[in-house]
């Protein structure tokens, strides 16, 4: 007598595993990421216009919210500067990696489509701010603590990364999923 | 509140803390362990001609890592050790194929994916390690947890708790 695929050992163990959230939620995450990822780099050389225009953008921002403390403050394409010290926004800089990896975060999340699309929305320009936040400080830090910039420039990157996406997505989860 | 305080200012010192260790030993010593142990391995898989540490900059993603799993709340401490052992050797390893996927890089670019999924690496452990604790935040969200019965879910539904006041 044949035994129906569901009743199978090793497919019943598979499917327990995979409907594991321990499991099931970084390997959705994963999948998401390769998928998001390797689209986006597909079309770097297509984005390279609308890229280098979030790079400005970036930059104009970062000017924007330091001139709000001081008069200082230059921008000029990419480049902005505070004092005679200044920083060059390229695309590692404009958050775009935290937002894929952030995206790819929520969507992998058992929540309504509705949700999830709020989650990348908000969460994005949450991000977009947070970086703001990040390379405003850089540049304070590297026009009065020179000294540290390097330090700090390589702290801001790894560590605040995952802070951000983690905070942004506990924020997200406790303000929409589970309201 | 006082308590996302606290864990967020724990968690700044720890990496910043690990960061200023990381740039004056730990990058110099990792390099020189990698120059050790990384050709025999490339060796040992076929990739022999992989150039150790070329993309260096992204092994510090140890560091978010280490911050999360030593700042998560009610985690047993067993756990904490263990998932902190493995994941560190998961992250080494990570490291090991990162620079097997030079080869793939434009001019001027990164290898996008593999970075990408190098940066998420550190979150996605950290999910595996803490999960006792974050499987709150699946806690009533539909469709997640289908394979684990509500303890009541094969109860009939006419049978109820009596009033217990």
């Amino acid at each position: 007598m044949a035994v129906p695929p569901e009743d199978r050992p090793i497919v019943s163990r598979l499917t327990r595993l995979t409907s594991n959230p321990q499991v099931r939620y970084p390997a959705l995450v994963l999948t998401y990421l390769l998928i998001g990822g390797s689209l986006f780099n597909a079309s770097l050389d297509e984005l390279r216009g609308p890229l280098e225009a979030l790079e400005e953008r970036t930059a104009w921002s970062v000017h924007a919210l330091v001139s709000l403390f001081t008069d200082l403050t230059t921008q000029r394409g990419k480049l902005v500067t505070l004092d005679g010290f200044a920083v060059s926004i390229i695309i590692e800089c404009v958050g775009l990696l935290e937002m894929l990896i952030y995206s790819a975060c929520v969507i992998a999340f058992p929540a309504p489509l509705r949700t999830r699309a709020l989650g990348v929305l908000f969460g994005c320009l949450a991000i977009f701010v947070f970086n703001l936040l990040r390379i405003s400080t850089l540049l304070i830090v590297g026009r009065h603590w020179g000294d540290y910039f390097d330090f700090f420039h390589v702290y801001f990157w790894q560590a605040t990364l995952i802070a951000m996406i983690v905070g942004v997505l506990y924020a997200w989860i406790k303000l929409f999923v589970h309201r | 509140m006082k308590r996302a305080f606290l864990v967020t200012v724990a968690f700044v010192v720890i990496t910043m803390s690990l960061t200023w260790f990381w740039e004056e030993f730990g990058r110099l010593q990792y390099g020189r362990l990698l120059k050790t142990v990384a050709p025999t391995i490339y060796d040992w898989i076929g990739f022999g001609d992989a150039r150790v540490g070329a993309l260096r900059q992204r092994y510090i993603n140890w560091i978010p890592f280490v911050g999360l799993v030593i700042i998560t709340p009610g985690l047993a401490w067993k756990r904490r050790f263990i998932g902190l052992s493995l994941g560190l050797a998961t992250l080494f390893l990570g490291h090991l194929g990162l620079n097997l996927t030079e080869g793939a890089r434009r001019t001027g670019h990164l290898p996008f994916v593999p970075s990408l999924i190098s940066d998420t690496l550190p979150l996605i452990l950290w999910v595996i390690v803490a999960f006792p604790v974050v499987a709150n935040w699946f806690d009533s969200t539909p469709g997640l947890i289908a394979s684990e019965p509500k303890p009541d879910s094969n109860r009939p539904p006419d049978q109820v708790d009596p009033p217990t006041d």
